[in-house]
Parts: C-alpha cells; structure tokens; sequence
C-alpha cells in the first residue's frame, strides 16, 4: 500500500539566539505547523525528530514533549546521524503516512547552539571521526572541506574568487529571507578579506551556528484539508566514507547526492530538469558546487562559475538555495534539513521570502559528515488534493 | 576475556618506529582504518603490513581553531600512503607545502591531550615533509 503523502503545513522561528528552553521552541513550531495545515493537536499521530544534540537540556525529547502537549502517538522516532538526521526523520515519516500506517505525522526541528562552548563543541565533532586514527591527528569539519576546497581548485583550475561568488549569492539571499540570521549581505572583497578559519576556508564561507526551530506537517489525503505540495520522492544514499571521501573516488566528488537525487526523482518520476528550485545542505561555498555538478547541471569543475554567472540565482535558470541555505541563512545544523523542507513548501505555495517564478518542482537535500551520506526530497506543488 | 583487539599492529608498528596498513590478501589492495574484513571485496583474508611510511599529501589546512588541548594553529592533512587517505597533523607551515608533497609519516606522542582510550600511552603519527622520498 502507498498512499500519497502531503505537505500540508509548515513553520519555523528566524534563525538567531532564543533565551528558551528547547522543547519550548520546539513546541512553538509544531503547534504552528498544525495550525498551518489547518489541523489540530488531537490529529497528530506521529513525531519525527532528529535526535537533540548532547548539550540539549532535555533528554527523552519526544516523550518530554508530547507529555507536555498531550499528544497520544503512533509513532515517536528520533534520529541520530548527524546532518542527515532531519532529512532521515522525514523520509520515515514520509514513509509512515505513504503506508498507512499514520495519517498525520510532525517532522520538526529545534536546537540552540547558543547554550554550547566552542570547545565542548569542537570536542563533541571530534567523536565523529575515527576514534583510533582520525580524532587524534585534531580535525575539524572546516579543515575537512578546506581540502576538498583546496582539491577542488586544484583539479579544475577554479579562480578563487568564484568560490567567494557563492557565498556571496548565498549570503545575498539570507539578507532578504526574514528568516535568516544576517540583515546584510556581502561582497567578494569582504568575503575574502574575512578572516581565516581553515585555510583557505574564511568566516563568511563557513556556516554561522546559531539557534532554530523548524516543523512540516505530513498527512494522507484522508486527513489533508488544502494541501497543494506532495511528497513525490525521497532518497537516501550513503557509500563507504567517512570524511576523506570514497576509496575509489576523488575528495571533490559526492557520490551520495547523485545516488540520493536518483532514487528521490525516480520515485518521483521526474528528471533534475523538472527541478525548478533547489533547497541544498551546501554548508561550504564550494560544496553547492559540487553537488550540482553531480546533478549534471554543470560540467566538473564549472559549477563554480555559475553564481557568478547569475545563473543560481533566484531569478537564474538554475536557483540553488533561494533563501540564503545554511551560508546566507545561519546553520542551527540539526534544524537546516527542516528548513529546506519548509522552504521548498513555500515556493510551491508561491510564498516564499525570495520566490522563484512558477516554482512547480523543489529538491531538498540534507548531508553529514563530509557528504558521507546524504538525504533527499522531492517536492511538487499545484496539487489538487 | 579474550579477545585480539583489531587495530593492536597498528599501534605496535607506531611503538617500533613503523607505520602499518592492512591488506587483502584477495585483491591486494590496502586499507585503513582497521577492519577484520577489506572494505573493498570483504575478503577476510587480511594481513597487516608494515610501510615504509613514505606518502604524498593529497590536501592540508591550517586550523586557525582547532579542538581543546590542541596547539592552535595546526597543520592538518590528508596524506596517501599505499593507496591508503590517511588524516595527519603536518610538522611543517602551511605556507610551506604544496599538493604531492612527499612526506614520511613518523610516530609522536600526539598532537593534543584528546582522551584517546586504550591508545592512551601509544604513539601517534605526524607526516614530515621528507624531500628524498621516491
Ligand atoms: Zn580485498
């Protein structure tokens, strides 16, 4: 049995820092959610979340939560796979309402980074390299995509200032979504002026951390009232790596998108061409790059050229991230997937903060790691349901 | 209990002034890190294999943060050692380096003061830029 899965209802707090409790921001999200599909507490079935991250102060989150609120649930499910988890807890969600198991499921989001020390931070990422052999030489995440960026330049020729173009499109893009943590964007002058953070990696290349919360609805036809957006694919894909990219393939290749962007089109019955939009968990200028080459947008090595062109854009023929994604739109990591599912909403609604014009198709993608795995999700709008 | 902990010749290759890999006895490729299967064909027949611990590095940072108890700023890279991408800190400036650089991997007590576990006592690696090497 599958049965189609609606976007019935979506909201989300402006990144930034929240003097609340977790579950506080979290509750506000999901009850906003259900009051944007038009559906009340008593129809929720199911929560999917990713599983809060070890300085949150509440443990048992959903249990916590729904206590709380009162919900009686079918299902709670929380995930734990670093940048995928958001995009995990959705597929299964997705999952759960296609087979009829739920009729309404809320897959939300929140997390304050502002509550953790850099240190205890940069400690905790340390865990998720190899304990025997990786953590011990001291990397961080930036100093794995500063390869790959380094690699990347290296291999293909690219200018430096085209990496720059990126963030600058991105951050562009953050300073007119409301939502976003920036007021203002930048240039490719103050981008590369900025300082160091792993080199050749700068602070405006890097995703700011901050704080967030996010929720989508998910319901049956049965259950949706008004409900325009489905759920026509999800993909998940995830081949041997663990930040030092695959054994066969180069540091600047991401075979986990395209794997996931196949499987998430075909169950979608769609082409990357019939994507008019792209929501990505690019949190480094060169890796929206590089994920789009895998897509066969762009040839290898040229996607870094395409924001300079103009051509990922809002209003190019090709829009990569129109609300800021974590560059331009701040980085609450575990809420970003959220956020590009509620983004992807909004377009296909014709709501969004930067709308691209007769948006009918949105792919969202959500990674960890190094790309090592990667999550996606095709949304489509104009439904009758 | 009895059990041979699979990474154990890594950290004794290091202790000997050694670095190891694993290889495949089925498809003769090399790996790490230390698995009682290769990742490549999933042959169980795998050997570890001491080195002559030359690489060329494939790609390296400079950390201008870096985790706690780690010296700041830190050189770290990606160094192929057998066919083998293995994560080093780099005993050199950043400035310094280019990309397929030969460096020679040599134990060390470690970069930080990371809580390593049972290795706690066992040697590190740094890669060494070694301009004789092949
Ligand atoms: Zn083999």
């Amino acid at each position: 049995m599958s049965r189609r899965v609606l976007a019935e209802g979506v909201s989300a707090v402006p990144n930034g820092s929240y003097d609340v409790p977790t579950w506080q921001l979290a509750a506000g999200v999901l009850t906003g959610a259900v009051d944007d599909a038009g559906l009340d507490l008593d129809d929720v079935d199911g929560l999917y979340l990713p599983k809060p991250r070890p300085w949150t102060e509440q443990g048992f989150f959903s249990t916590s939560l729904a206590n709380r609120l009162g919900l009686h649930l079918d299902r709670n499910v929380e995930t734990y796979t670093g940048g995928t988890s958001g995009g995990s807890a959705f597929r299964l969600a997705a999952r759960d309402v296609a087979s009829g198991t739920l009729d309404v499921a809320v897959v939300f989001a929140a997390e304050r980074n502002s509550t953790v020390e850099t240190d205890d931070y940069l400690a905790y990422v340390l865990e998720t390299f190899d304990h025997d052999i990786q953590a011990p030489a001291g990397p961080t995440v930036p100093g794995i995509y500063a390869q790959s960026l380094q690699r990347y330049r290296h291999e293909y020729d690219v200018p430096r200032e085209a990496i720059a173009d990126i963030a600058v499109k991105n951050h562009g893009n953050g300073a007119s979504n409301p939502e976003g943590l920036f007021s203002s964007g930048t240039t490719v002058t103050d981008v590369l002026d900025s300082r160091p953070i792993a080199r050749p990696l700068r602070l405006y290349e890097c995703p700011a951390p901050c704080d967030g919360a996010a929720a989508v609805v998910l319901a049956s036809e049965a259950a949706a009232s008004a409900a325009t957006v489905e759920v026509a694919g999800t993909g998940y894909d995830h081949p041997p790596s663990q930040y030092l990219g695959t054994r066969e393939g180069a540091l600047t290749e991401h075979p986990a998108f395209a794997g996931a962007a196949d499987e998430a089109l075909g169950a979608a019955g769609l082409a990357v061409a019939d994507v008019d939009a792209f929501e990505l968990y690019a949190p480094f200028p060169h890796t929206e790059a590089i994920l789009t080459e895998e897509l066969g947008l762009f040839e290898r090595g040229r996607g870094a050229l395409a924001a300079a062109d103009g051509a990922t854009a809002v209003d190019g023929p090709t829009p990569i991230s129109p609300s800021g994604g974590p560059l331009g739109r701040g980085h609450p990591a575990m809420v970003t997937p959220i956020l590009n599912h509620v983004e992807a909403v909004r377009q296909l609604r014709g709501t969004a903060a930067n709308q691209v014009a007769n948006a009918d198709v949105v792919l969202t993608s959500a990674e960890h790691g190094h790309v090592d795995g990667v999550n996606t999700t095709v949304f489509r709008g104009g439904i009758d349901a | 209990m009895r059990e041979d902990v699979i990474a154990a010749p890594f950290f004794e290759a290091l202790a000997d002034d050694a670095f190891a890999v694993q290889r495949c006895g089925a498809c003769d490729r090399a790996f790490l890190p230390p698995a009682p299967v290769c990742p490549h064909c999933h042959a169980a027949d795998v050997d570890w294999e001491r080195t002559d611990a030359r690489g060329r590095l494939y790609a390296f940072t400079e950390l201008l943060r870096t985790p706690p108890n780690f010296d700041e700023p830190a050189v770290v890279g990606t160094v192929v050692v057998e066919g083998v991408r293995v994560l080093a800190p780099i005993d050199a400036p950043y400035d310094a380096l280019s990309i397929g650089d030969p460096v020679a991997l040599v134990p060390t007590d470690g970069a930080g003061d990371h809580d390593r576990g049972r290795w706690a006592d066992a040697p590190f690696f740094t890669a060494e830029p070694r301009p004789d090497a092949e």
